[in-house]
């Protein structure tokens, strides 16, 4: 016979699946800078839950017919662990059927005929976190820092094909004013202004890396892990350096400008409802 | 878009009239690849009616080589221009005047 924990837990489970989305499309973003770009493109309303420090910012479109609501939340400090417990916290709260991480990144695409240039968006479809690893006695290892070696252990996410075919749709309509790379990306957990790092620990172990964050993978892997309704997810950065040594902010408003007016293509036009 | 040239105190002064957007961009940026060699570039935006992340795309472009050997400036920016060139920050590092 089944004790009572057991039937409330299973109970718990089925009200979850049965549970709807109660949003349309949660954007996650890292920066002040990004946040500023989002805050123009919507009338947004604060809105905030007791027990919660976190602040969000709620709005709705009318898409077909229908109003949808979107959110918006700002991690409290940049990285993977701040950008994961935004996500599972959005997700609980507002149950979206999509999360799309908005901002800034860096361009680190082999220079080729498909030249990146600021304000280039990178729609990433594989994201890969290059951190993961083991430091060892540099002997140990071809990838070394000076008297340091590290082995790395790449863990990846994927992006869902069919949020990938939305967001080609959305570079290849006439309405897009932004120029699109699709490709690789790779999350650490360190800003990183030095290409050694680049040409060592992630061109040596994936060369179509295109792009470099602090946040992607732990958003996509949160969504993956979420409990039901789980939402889709997408990556939409916008090239702000080239995680080299000329590296400066200078233009990071134009690269959350053009990742935000990219992502609102998407929304209104391209993601079905 | 439409885009007329003429040479001042050694400057090549472009005015562009119209849209900047991702129909025109690449023929503004055609426009351009044969000036490259010049060495002081005034953009004449006097009737310019609007531009886009894709007109703003290739300004960096012309930017970039430029900066090279000479110098580039924006005049006559309108009020609808200058606000987009606010936002994304371009009005921090473009000559504007």
């Amino acid at each position: 016979m089944k004790s009572e924990r057991e039937i409330l837990m299973k109970d718990n489970i089925k009200k979850e699946i049965d549970d709807n989305y109660l949003s349309y499309v949660s954007i996650i973003v890292a920066t002040t800078t990004e946040e500023n770009a989002l805050k123009k493109m919507y009338e947004w309303e604060e809105i905030t839950f007791n027990g919660d420090s976190q602040t969000y910012y709620i709005t709705s479109i009318i898409k077909d017919g229908i109003e949808k609501k979107l959110v918006y939340g700002r991690q409290n400090e940049m990285g993977m662990v701040a950008a994961v417990t935004l996500t599972m916290k959005i997700i609980e709260h507002f149950k979206p059927q999509y999360i799309i991480m908005a901002g800034i990144a860096a361009g680190i695409a082999i220079e080729d005929d498909n030249e990146q240039i600021y304000g280039d968006v990178l729609v990433a479809n594989k994201i890969w976190n290059y951190a993961s690893g083991k430091f060892v006695s540099p002997n140990k290892t071809e990838i070394r820092f000076g008297n340091i070696g590290f082995i790395p252990r790449p863990a990846i996410v994927k992006i869902d094909e069919e949020m990938l075919s939305y967001a080609k749709k959305a570079a290849a309509s006439p309405l897009n004013q932004c120029h699109v790379h699709f490709g690789m990306m790779a999350t650490g957990s360190a800003v990183v202004t030095n290409r050694e790092i680049v040409n060592k620990q992630i061109h040596r172990m994936f060369k179509e890396t295109i792009g470099l964050d602090m946040e992607a993978y732990g958003v996509v892997y949160a969504t993956q892990n979420a409990t039901f309704p789980r939402p889709k997810a997408l990556v939409i950065k916008s090239v702000c350096d080239y995680a080299n040594n000329e590296k400066s902010d200078q233009y990071q408003k134009f690269a959350a400008y053009t990742s935000c007016e990219f992502v609102k293509l998407l929304i209104e036009k391209f993601l079905p409802v | 878009m439409k885009i007329t040239r003429k040479i001042e105190n050694n400057e090549l002064i472009l005015t562009i009239n119209g849209r900047l957007d991702t129909i025109t961009a690449s023929i503004f940026e055609n426009e351009l690849k044969n000036i490259y060699e010049t060495t002081n570039l005034v953009i004449d935006m006097k009737n310019l009616e609007y531009i886009s992340s894709a007109g703003l795309r290739v300004i960096l472009k012309i930017q970039k080589i430029i900066n090279k050997n000479g110098t580039m400036k924006l005049k006559n920016v309108n009020e609808n221009v200058m606000e987009v060139l606010n936002l994304t920050g371009f009005s921090d590092f473009l000559a504007i005047e």
